[in-house]
């Protein structure tokens, strides 16, 4: 029979070594799924809205506050490519009571996660007006439960979980990208493009609006969660262990309980040997960087393509929706301009935007949720 | 104030991220820089540029999050 296990620990890790790099591309995809997340009401409203009122008072700050998360995430990355176990398994191991504090503060924080979901069904519900005769509430709420729905069956028929998020990030990805790459390819967009570009660099002085004193904490808000942000960043770690980069490779996979096989999933890590694996630490670490990369570069992109059409759309003709009145505005400019396929196209990517949340944030809470469960309350 | 309008519920989420970034981001340090090298052969440990970098960003993150509380606490 086992020692019983003390609460807050974990058992040692093992030895392994380390597995080369399949390749760059076959690796790549935890960046990708940081990329589709990390675009949300940040990036679609309140970025947007500083650049709408402030005009390119405040761009300069994007590109620092982008990338102030990418040492964060390499440092969260590296530490479950050396041992296959997730980030909360290591601040476990670090200080149990530490990370018992943290694990209450994150579950706080996403109690309420499913307005992601609600916010996605609002955008469907504006786009198709459906079911007829409801309320916007009622309609919006339809939408919201049908999203949960039609996620939580693909996850439970899905064989591998994280296969499904990652299928599903790559088409959220590569429509919220192309759609605003076109979006943006208008000729007012084109024509703010060169002022725009200066801004990113040099902020424009004096500001064309009086400071607001409330707009401070949406200015802080929007810097420190540029990206992914709080919580989510450490979302990362659960990408990178199951897609199997580095010494996750011997962890194994969460598989749907319908099609899935199930696969034994250790409960303490490995770490590399003294052996010829540590060749391939270099070859990982690039992955890592450029993983990332992808990650904050693409959601970089699209944010500066939001604060264009802001800048470009709204700053000109002094309009300044108040909260999600934003989204609803910057639709109708779309439909303005490129008729009601232009509506369509936004609230498509308004709901991408928005309801994707919901669905990487279900997967990675509930595995947090398992890896703080199994270390503070071990079988005995 | 309540929990039945979304304002508050943003607040608090706003506030709690602030301080668990802070805390995890500095209590990263401490697990790649200090605890798992010592479970690493000397071939696989982190640099000193990668914990400037990560000391660099968690002062960031604390000065935000200081500004934050203080705005928000109407003392700024």
């Amino acid at each position: 029979m086992p020692e019983s296990q003390a609460w807050g620990t974990l058992p040692p890790y093992k030895k392994a070594p380390l597995p080369p790099l399949p390749s760059m591309l076959a690796a790549l995809g935890p960046g990708v799924i940081f990329m589709a997340l990390a675009q949300g009401s940040g990036e679609l409203i309140w970025w947007p809205y500083i650049i709408a009122k402030y005009g390119l008072t405040f761009l300069f700050l994007l590109l620092p506050a982008c990338l102030l998360q990418f040492p964060v995430t390499y440092e969260i990355g590296r530490y479950t490519l050396l041992t296959g176990e997730s980030i909360f398994q290591g601040f476990i191991r670090l200080h149990r009571t530490f990370a018992f504090i943290l694990w209450i503060l994150m579950t706080l924080s996403f109690l309420w996660f499913g307005a992601f979901a609600a916010a996605g069904g609002t955008s469907l519900a504006a786009l198709t007006n459906f079911p007829p005769g409801w309320t916007a509430k009622g309609q919006t709420l339809f939408w919201c439960y049908t999203l949960m729905l039609v996620f939580l069956t693909a996850i439970l028929l899905s064989k591998v979980i994280y296969q499904l998020v990652e299928t599903f990030m790559w088409g959220v990805a590569l429509l919220t990208l192309v759609g605003l790459i076109w979006a943006s390819a208008n000729t007012e967009a084109l024509q703010a493009l060169p002022a725009f570009a200066k801004g990113l660099f040099i902020p424009q002085l004096p500001m064309p609006r009086p400071w607001d004193r409330a707009d401070a904490t949406k200015l802080l808000t929007a810097i420190t969660f540029a990206g992914l942000g709080g919580f989510w960043t450490l979302f990362y770690s659960y990408w990178i262990r199951d897609k199997g980069s580095g010494m996750a490779h011997y962890m194994g996979r969460l598989t749907g309980p319908i099609t899935g096989k199930a696969e034994a999933i250790p409960a303490s890590g490995f770490t590399p040997g003294n052996d010829e694996g540590l060749a391939h630490v270099r070859r990982w670490h690039r992955f890592l960087f450029w993983d990332i990369s992808i990650g904050i570069g693409g959601n970089l992109l699209t944010t500066l393509m939001t604060c264009l059409l802001a800048y470009a759309l709204l700053f000109p003709k002094g309009l300044l929706p108040a909260g999600y009145e934003l989204a609803v505005v910057q639709s109708r400019f779309f439909e303005v301009s490129w008729g009601g396929l232009g509506r369509i196209l936004f609230l498509i990517i308004a709901a991408a935007f928005l309801s994707d949340t919901w669905l990487a944030t279900v997967d990675a809470v509930s595995r947090i949720h398992t890896d703080c469960l199994c270390a503070f309350f071990p079988r005995t | 104030m309540g929990f039945s309008e979304p304002g508050p519920l943003i607040l608090l989420s706003a506030v709690i991220g602030f301080v668990g970034t802070v805390l995890f981001s500095v209590a990263l340090i401490f697990l790649n820089h200090v605890y798992l090298p010592r479970h690493l052969p000397p071939g696989a440990r982190p640099g000193k540029v990668n914990l400037v970098f990560l000391c660099l960003a968690c002062f960031a993150y604390a000065l935000l999050a200081i500004a934050y509380l203080l705005t928000v606490t109407g003392m700024i």
